[in-house]
């Protein structure tokens, strides 16, 4: 089961979280409020991308888990590197921030086209590219940079394998 | 510095500033519970109108501060609340989200999402995919016309077959 953000032109952006998801929402936002069109319900990312084309950000992949154990991390919560290798690993630990960017892109199967884009690089050519207005802030961005042992980063890179394979076509 | 504001409402938006309260609370209507910050009015209580959307119902309706509303589904559950506001001064308000499943695998994908726009032209939006319960501060700020829309969401992953979201404006 996926979400899509739907955007002005009648594009849609697959829910991948740790890849811009509060800046898309945002100039969601700001480009309803610009038409004095707003209706909140369209921000929303609906369940089905009616075929339309879709426009997705691709990360690499070390970083975008770095990214994501910062966020489980976030308040109260507490889960070590190695807790969540491990569990990922095993198929024990379920968090939609550390789904594979390609499992999430199966969910495009039947869109009329799925263009990729950089991440973070190509961001704001994508958001262009569906009608919104250039990112005017980054939100949601970590502020503590996380350090992977050379054991961890080995797991990561075996782990998403695929990922940083598509991501290497877009390099 | 405190303000003199003319009262609208009790219903409206920033358009339609006079409506009376709706029969049928629908949120098709786009018009919303006209409050006074985050205290009673003399002839009228806070209250804000919720929208219970998931695969398998939706309903709508009015609630007060402070009480929870939860929406079930199979699949997906997502609660939205709205209201417009009145005020003088900065005020506070905490969004209270909890995310459950009966299953006893899979997980949950929570969405939370706010924003406030004014009539003054300021506004402010939060996105983010939260742990499944907790709280967040908001401040809205003085306004002789604030809209307040906040929804949370949740999303069963692969096997979940059962989702209920909860959640409310403290």
């Amino acid at each position: 089961m996926n979400r899509f953000f739907q955007l002005p032109n009648g594009s849609v952006i697959p829910f991948i979280p740790k890849c811009g998801l509060a800046s898309t929402a945002g100039s969601i936002f700001f480009h309803q409020k610009k038409i004095k069109g707003h209706n909140f319900k369209l921000t929303r990312p609906v369940l089905n991308h009616d075929n339309k084309p879709a426009l997705a950000p691709i990360r690499d992949a070390v970083e975008r888990f770095k990214s994501a154990v910062y966020q489980v991390n976030k308040g109260d919560q507490s889960i070590t590197v190695d807790e969540i290798l491990d569990g990922l690993e095993a198929g024990t630990y379920r968090n939609q921030h550390f789904q594979s960017q390609t499992d999430i892109l199966k969910g495009c199967e039947g869109c009329e086209s799925v263009k990729l884009y950089r991440f973070p690089e190509d961001f704001k050519q994508m958001l262009i590219d569906g009608g919104l207005d250039q990112l005017i802030e980054h939100r949601n961005k970590s502020t503590d940079k996380l350090e992977l042992t050379e054991e961890q980063e080995t797991r990561v890179r075996a782990f998403y394998a695929e990922d940083i394979a598509l991501r290497a076509t877009l390099d | 510095m405190n303000h003199i504001i003319w009262r609208t409402g009790p219903w409206g938006n920033s358009s339609l500033a006079h409506e009376n309260e709706p029969v049928v609370k629908d949120d098709q209507t786009d018009i919303y519970p006209v409050n006074c910050a985050k205290v009673d009015w003399p002839n009228q209580p806070w209250r804000l109108l919720y929208n219970k959307d998931s695969d398998i119902s939706l309903d709508t309706g009015t609630a007060a501060l402070g009480a929870p509303i939860t929406a079930s589904g199979d699949i997906y559950a997502t609660v939205y609340l709205d209201f417009n506001w009145q005020a003088t001064q900065d005020f506070d308000v905490t969004l209270q989200w909890d995310i459950t499943t009966s299953s006893t695998s899979g997980s949950i994908f929570p969405t939370l999402y706010w924003l406030w726009d004014t009539i003054e032209g300021t506004d402010d939006y939060y996105f983010d995919t939260p742990a499944d319960n907790g709280t967040i501060d908001i401040t809205l700020p003085a306004s002789t016309y604030g809209r307040f829309q906040a929804y949370a969401d949740g999303l069963g992953a692969e096997d979940v077959v059962n989702v209920q979201t909860e959640a409310s404006i403290i």
